[in-house]
């Protein structure tokens, strides 16, 4: 079947079950686990992205990153990055309305477990971020950082070219 | 206008209004989801009841959504419902509309075919894993969406296009009607 | 004879991914061939990458002929090749089409959950759909 426009909520309230489910019954290595997950979802996704693409990227830095921002991006996420930040050779990708969390609440003192969610959520999406480049030869990191529903994510890495 | 005109409508009109994804990111998850079960737990069955218990809470979020952005209130009439769930539901969240047949004659129990689905895109079951039902999932979701709309139902897959069918089927039984939750 | 002696696909450190021959080919030499030509890819992408960018396309075109074979290449940007050894004949729009394929091919073998990435492919539907694109290429007939 070809790709096919779906409500963004199935993939959100799928995410929430399977972030649930890794935290009760892996406390203690659930980062480990979304990573792994993660990472192998965003490698698949973009062996996809490329596909339609006549043109190889090659793992030019430039080249990979701007397609991380569009093509990568509104696969995963359903929108172009609203910015991207080039400094020293690393990469600041900003999402100022981030689909993943906007409906996970900011987490205060009585939100602990919401809270936890959140940066499971985050750290879920740079793992399929960090596939996603590694796929496209980059070798490196991926750190979000978090206000409210912007997120920035650092991309440190080595690239092919 | 017949309802299931209606109903199309009531699908096309709410899905323009909703932020939409292309499907290859759930296709992606929900094969990461079920991999990783499978090497997880010990035996098959042990995921697909993971499965059919992550799609119970998944179908009574999603109806929740559904009714509370077309505005629908059906009572707890099994045909209705079930229209609602096929052409509505799956429709916007599963980018499939599913064929209801088999109708008994006081309406309690029906079979939900499809075809094709986002859930299973290019995924191919090793002979290894006979006896893993990939679709448990949407049992689960019809399950809870309808619970959450005043049924109690049982779903059991009949046939698996994964296993050689020409289309996945699910018979859905009435059990009990009861107090609906969404109306508490 | 068949227009196409082989099909190799390789993963981004040259790993082996799939690798089929047709015909009655000695299927020793064909690696040998496949891997010299592998190293002929590697310098083609190097040297693509220092000139003008714009041509560049995922197809390669030729990397090694002989008077009995040629051997094309075609890479994609996750560093995937395929290289496919044909007849001296062979149409380059022919080997284009089926490279295009091919890729198609493995990119639905990767979506598919249960295939661990980076080992080799060995779904069933792969080898099959190979297969008929290999023997649906037709040789050119020569003129009389």
């Amino acid at each position: 079947m070809a790709p096919t426009p779906l409500a963004a909520t199935s993939t959100i309230v799928l995410h929430n079950e399977m972030l649930q489910y890794t935290l009760e019954k892996y406390p203690d290595s659930a980062i480990e686990r979304v990573e792994q997950m993660g990472f192998s979802i965003g490698l698949r996704l973009v062996e996809r992205l490329a596909l339609a693409s006549t043109r190889p990227l090659l793992g030019k830095a430039n080249d990979v990153v701007m397609f991380i921002c569009k093509d990568f991006w509104t696969a995963a996420f359903g929108r172009q990055a609203t910015n991207l930040r080039q400094q020293r050779g690393v990469f600041y990708i900003t999402d100022n309305a981030f689909p993943w969390i906007i409906n996970v609440s900011r987490g205060g003192p009585k939100d602990a477990a919401e809270s936890t969610l959140r940066s499971l959520i985050l750290s879920f999406a740079s793992a399929v971020i960090g596939g996603a480049l590694s796929s496209l030869g980059a070798v490196g990191s991926v750190v979000p950082n978090a206000h409210g529903d912007q997120v920035e994510f650092t991309v440190t890495g080595q690239f092919m070219a | 206008m017949s309802r299931e005109r209606n109903l199309a409508k009531i699908a096309e009109s709410t899905f323009s209004k909703l932020d939409k994804v292309h499907s290859e990111i759930f296709t992606m998850t929900y094969g990461a989801i079920v991999t990783t079960l499978v090497e997880d737990l010990d035996n098959v069955d042990e995921v697909n009841a993971q499965l059919d218990k992550m799609g119970h809470n998944i179908g009574e979020r999603l109806v929740d959504e559904l009714l509370a952005k077309t505005g629908l209130n059906p009572q707890p009439d099994m045909r209705y419902v079930m229209e609602i769930v096929t052409r509505v539901g799956f429709r916007i969240y599963l980018g499939i509309t599913p064929t209801l047949s088999n109708w008994n004659a006081d309406s309690t129990t029906v079979t939900l075919s499809f075809r094709d689905s986002a859930l299973s895109d290019w995924v191919e079951l090793p002979h290894t894993l006979d006896d893993l039902s990939y679709f448990q999932l949407v049992c689960g979701v019809i399950r809870g969406a309808l619970e959450m709309l005043g049924m109690k139902v049982k779903c059991t897959i009949t046939a698996d296009k994964l296993k050689g069918a020409q289309t996945t089927d699910i018979l859905v039984e009435l059990q009990e009607v009861m107090q609906a939750k969404f109306y508490n | 004879m068949s227009a196409i002696f082989a099909v190799a696909l390789v993963g981004p450190k040259n790993s082996p991914l799939f690798f089929q021959t047709f015909g009655d080919v000695v299927v020793l030499n064909l690696q040998f061939v496949v891997h010299a030509a592998l190293d002929v890819l590697d310098e083609k992408i190097q040297d693509e990458n220092r000139e003008d960018r714009r041509k560049d396309d995922n197809f390669l075109g030729l990397l090694q002929t002989t008077d009995r074979f040629k051997v094309w290449g075609y890479i994609s940007s996750t560093f995937h090749k395929i290289l496919i050894v044909a007849a001296e004949s062979v149409h380059q729009a022919d080997i284009k089409v089926m490279m295009t394929k091919i890729h198609a091919l493995y990119v639905d073998a990767y979506s598919n959950p249960f295939h661990p990435i980076g080992r080799p492919i060995h779904a069933a539907t792969m080898t099959k759909e190979v297969e008929a694109l290999a023997t649906a290429v037709v040789l050119p007939m020569r003129a009389v």
